[in-house]
């Protein structure tokens, strides 16, 4: 039937134009502009403890070791503490833990800033600044200070066994103790 | 009548056919050029300038210049970059709004900093950002992207890690003025 062609064009038309209108404004004009994206990256606190050759995070202090330690006597080792991480920080010794905990009352620790190992001998008495004067074990915490990154200070850390040690508890006993240092970002 | 006399008869009628065949030369006319002139359309810009970062932390003791490229963010820092957006038109019917949509960040730092967008002092992207370009108007305001390292970020979270915010885009998009939209 040719005679219908012309009303299927129409149709068609009509459909089309309908179709360019359902796009809305996507005709119209617009302009856009890209801001480039971006990588931002963390840092790290790292506060590690040691011999002056190599620090770790949780250091086995073998050094302070003392076998048949009786009363009065004295553990002392230098003790190196650096910043490893990208930032600033502040530290001190937070506190100690001591096993078992009856024995920490039996024992006295100090410590002091020496400026090198060598400054820390087994025995006699340090010279430098005293970060930590005579205090009971399980009470032992110093003020903070700041250790920038990178940096690294020698502390000279004592232990001594009270002279009035009681011998029926602590006699023949081993005693642990643990130093434990927090540091904190600034 | 003559056979002569209706000869010329003929021929006359032949002519006045001819003549009428001619149309309206002989009749009077006038015309006149129309100039209408040019129609100009106008026009609709966006720019975006080169991005600025700053180190916004409140209290910082290490200066407001940040470079991404070296420095590393901590916990509590507040950092921003800001670009300048210069909206431009003209047009006797043209309105333009502005809008930006921030893209989500990744990364494993990325639980640990809030990213937010301001416009022009707005919060919503720029969505409430009309222009009205009726008689030709320039306007550059600022857009600023705020990355907040949550300061409640405790221990040793959120350490040696990165942040990726992937590129975005900014749009400035006629809307219709008196154009009913099906």
């Amino acid at each position: 039937m040719p005679s219908r062609l012309p009303a299927v064009a129409l149709g068609t038309a009509a459909v089309l134009s309908l179709a360019l209108a359902g796009m809305g404004t996507a005709a119209y004009w617009s302009d856009a502009e890209t801001v480039p994206g971006t990588t931002l990256r963390s840092g790290s606190l790292d506060l590690l403890a040691g011999t002056a050759a190599a620090q770790v995070q949780d250091h086995v202090f073998t050094a302070l070791d003392a076998t048949n330690a009786g009363p009065g006597s004295v553990a002392q080792a230098p003790l190196t503490l650096r910043n490893a991480g990208t930032e600033d920080l502040r530290y001190r010794l937070d506190g100690t833990v001591v096993t078992p905990t009856a024995s920490a009352s039996a024992f006295t620790t100090a410590a002091t800033l020496v400026p090198s190992a060598a400054s820390c001998p087994a025995t006699g008495t340090p010279v430098g600044l005293v970060l930590v004067p005579t205090a009971p074990l399980g009470s032992a915490t110093s003020a903070y200070r700041d250790l920038d990154k990178g940096r690294s200070e020698v502390w000279c850390l004592r232990v001594t066994l009270s002279p009035f040690a009681p011998q029926a508890t602590l006699q023949s006993t081993s005693t642990g103790i643990v130093f434990r240092f927090r540091a904190e970002q600034r | 009548m003559k056979k002569t006399t209706k000869g010329a008869i003929a021929a006359g009628a032949a002519a006045a056919l001819l003549l009428g065949g001619a149309g309206t030369l002989a009749f009077w006319s006038d015309s006149e050029p129309i100039d209408a002139g040019a129609i100009e359309s106008g026009n609709l810009t966006l720019d975006v300038a080169t991005g600025v970062w700053a180190d916004e932390t409140p209290g910082t003791t290490t200066g407001t210049l940040f470079d991404p490229a070296t420095d590393l963010i901590v916990p509590g820092d507040v950092i921003t970059y800001t670009t300048a957006a210069t909206v431009s038109g003209i047009g006797k019917n043209l309105e333009a709004t502005f809008s930006a949509i921030l893209p989500a960040e990744s990364g494993t730092l990325a639980p640990y900093v809030a990213t937010a967008l301001t416009v022009d002092g707005e919060t919503d992207g720029g969505d409430s950002l009309v222009f009205d370009f009726e008689d030709g108007d320039t306007q550059t305001f600022p857009v600023v992207v705020t990355f907040t390292f949550d300061p409640t970020t405790a221990g040793l979270v959120g350490q040696d890690s990165t942040l990726d915010l992937a590129s975005f885009q900014l749009l400035l998009a006629q809307t219709p003025n008196g154009v009913v939209t099906p």
